[in-house]
């Protein structure tokens, strides 16, 4: 029997000083290189061509950073932010506890299944800013109308993927539970669970940049507030550059969020990727 | 029905105090069937007789091979005995006990490993064990002696889709002992692993059956691995699934060297019986 193999951490770079690479191969080697000297060409010209355009329609780039040192000097920025988290975390916690739970019902019984997917279906096929007309009427323009409006859009995804999640389990798998007399409860806990999480998480993470989406819109249409209010009231006042700030911090938003997912998806579902791989 | 039986299971029933001991099946049937529902009722379209009358015990100690074609219903007998489907008649007990369903004096190997692959390997030995509720550190104690038994020592945390086949079969066998179960019951369990690692593995198989004296029923289609590692044959006809012949093997491999068995001429008489006794069965259908 071989030994384990120790994996090698520190690597060798021989013997001599290394050959120089020549400028397409360190193109090619370092892509953070390549989007640097992109984003920094894209911001001269932005910078370049903003400046001599009406600032009605454009701004350009030191406007845009000066807007930012003000809107957060003024602590408008940082209240906006925090009047956008609020609804969106409690929209996506719901979303992420009642999508399994729906979910894993749905997949783990047939008849559950056969009763509820005609409205998953129907919700699910029907725009919701189409609803959101109703939901105002229903909830009113705060919190509430701004809660269900993130869920109305961020559950579906973590529904759809839960149950494929745990249709997708193999039998060979269930059969392994039941070889070694585990409860359902325990089959459930034990393997259902993890074998779905790669999907479930996979859900999660379209739901987050959909509840995004859910959040701006409800901001539009409900309470003007938030970073959604920013945006309607700066560009209704044509002030562009201030707009473009409000913009850029929703933009880093979905990046952090979508980047923490899937470091929790590298996470608890590797095992999905290197199985893959292997194959 | 044909079925030769050597005056060696009258002998072990006749021992004495607990007849019973070890795995007893009788009378055992299964059929297939495929229903079709109409106006809510539900008609049987069309019926496959898979098992037809099953007979035999595997008394402590013992390996009793299931010996047969594809199809010709071994799986589904080993199935039936791991409770993981239903016979239509007959019973089974162990250690005289009902088998009604999966219990935890039985474990399964699986064909294709069935390893858990969220888990590391000492996580998937120990995972009987916490099913069982047993506290973490004890069985993780366990698991490693299992490990160890199985000669994966060193290996208790990698993840399955980094060992290769026969590594990951090893990991099976010791989940599979880590309940000392005084059944075990093993589905194919090399057929997925080339020629080398399957001999290898067999070898094994018998040093490691040789330190824990559980009784072992094992479903193969190989006639050699079938003759080195039982004490009893059973070759099945195909559809319905009957236990043609029980054919006794003289001396289990563990008693002797393995690499000896495998070449001594007493061994290739047995399989070329074997594989006359498989031969008629295709014959009979052509």
């Amino acid at each position: 029997m071989r030994a384990p193999d120790s994996k090698q951490t520190t690597p060798s770079f021989g013997e001599g000083a290394g050959r120089r690479m020549s400028i397409a191969e360190l193109l090619g080697t370092y892509p953070n290189l390549v989007r640097g000297i992109s984003l920094i060409l894209f911001m001269c010209f932005w910078e370049f061509t903003g400046r001599r355009m009406d600032p009605i329609f454009m701004t350009y780039p030191t406007a845009v950073f000066q807007a930012a040192i003000g809107l957060a000097a003024s602590g408008e920025l940082l209240r906006g932010l925090l009047q956008s988290l609020g609804p969106f975390i409690i929209g996506m916690a719901i979303s992420i506890v009642f999508g399994i739970a729906l979910g894993l019902a749905m997949g783990l019984s047939r008849v559950f299944e056969y009763a509820v997917d005609p409205y998953v279906n129907a919700l699910n096929a029907i725009p919701r800013v189409a609803l959101v007309p109703l939901i105002i009427l229903w909830c009113g323009l705060g919190v509430l109308a701004k809660v269900v409006i993130v869920v109305s859009v961020a559950i579906f995804p973590i529904i759809i993927n839960t149950y494929s999640g745990v249709r997708d389990v193999r039998g060979v798998l269930l059969d392994v539970g039941n070889a070694y007399s585990a409860t359902r409860w325990q089959s459930l806990r034990f393997i259902v669970l993890p074998a779905a999480m790669p999907f479930i998480m996979a859900g999660i993470r379209l739901g987050l940049s959909l509840g995004i989406i859910g959040m701006i819109v409800a901001e539009f249409f409900t309470a003007i507030n938030g970073l959604g209010g920013i945006i309607v009231e700066y560009g209704n006042t044509f002030q562009t550059a201030k707009m473009f700030v409000a913009i850029f911090v929703v933009g880093t938003m979905g990046v952090v969020l979508t980047e923490a997912a899937m470091a929790l998806e590298r996470r608890w579902a590797s095992w999905r990727a290197s199985e893959r791989n292997r194959e | 029905m044909g079925v030769e039986t050597h005056s060696h299971d009258a002998a072990n029933s006749a021992k004495g105090v607990s007849p019973q001991r070890g795995l007893v099946v009788s009378g055992v049937e299964k059929a297939y069937r495929t229903t079709v529902a109409r106006w809510g009722r539900k008609y049987v379209s069309s019926e496959l007789k898979v098992l037809e009358d099953i007979n035999f015990k595997a008394p402590p100690g013992q390996v009793v091979s299931l010996l047969g074609p594809s199809g010709c219903g071994k799986t589904t007998l080993l199935r039936i005995i791991a409770g993981l489907a239903q016979g239509d008649g007959g019973t089974i007990t162990l250690d005289g006990r009902p088998v009604v369903g999966p219990s935890k004096d039985k474990a399964v190997v699986f064909q294709h490993f069935g390893l858990l692959p969220w888990l590391d390997v000492i996580s998937n030995v120990a995972f009987p064990l916490r099913l069982d509720g047993v506290p973490h550190d004890e069985r993780i104690a366990k698991a490693e002696h299992y490990v160890k038994l199985v000669g994966l020592a060193g290996f208790e945390k990698h993840h399955p889709h980094s060992l290769s086949g026969g590594m990951q079969q090893r990991v099976g066998i010791a989940r599979a002992l880590a309940r000392d179960p005084s059944l075990l019951l093993m589905d194919e369990p090399f057929g997925a692993l080339d020629a080398q690692t399957r001999e290898i593995l067999q070898e094994e198989l018998l040093s490691i059956l040789s330190k824990t004296g559980n009784s072992v029923v094992l479903v193969t289609h190989s006639i050699t691995e079938a003759v080195l590692l039982s004490n009893t044959v059973l070759v099945f006809s195909t559809l319905p699934g009957r236990i043609k012949h029980a054919v006794e093997i003289p001396q289990r491999a563990s008693d002797v060297s393995a690499a000896a068995a495998r070449t001594s001429p007493e061994r290739k008489e047995i399989e070329r019986e074997l594989r006359e006794m498989l031969r008629e069965d295709e014959e009979a259908v052509a």
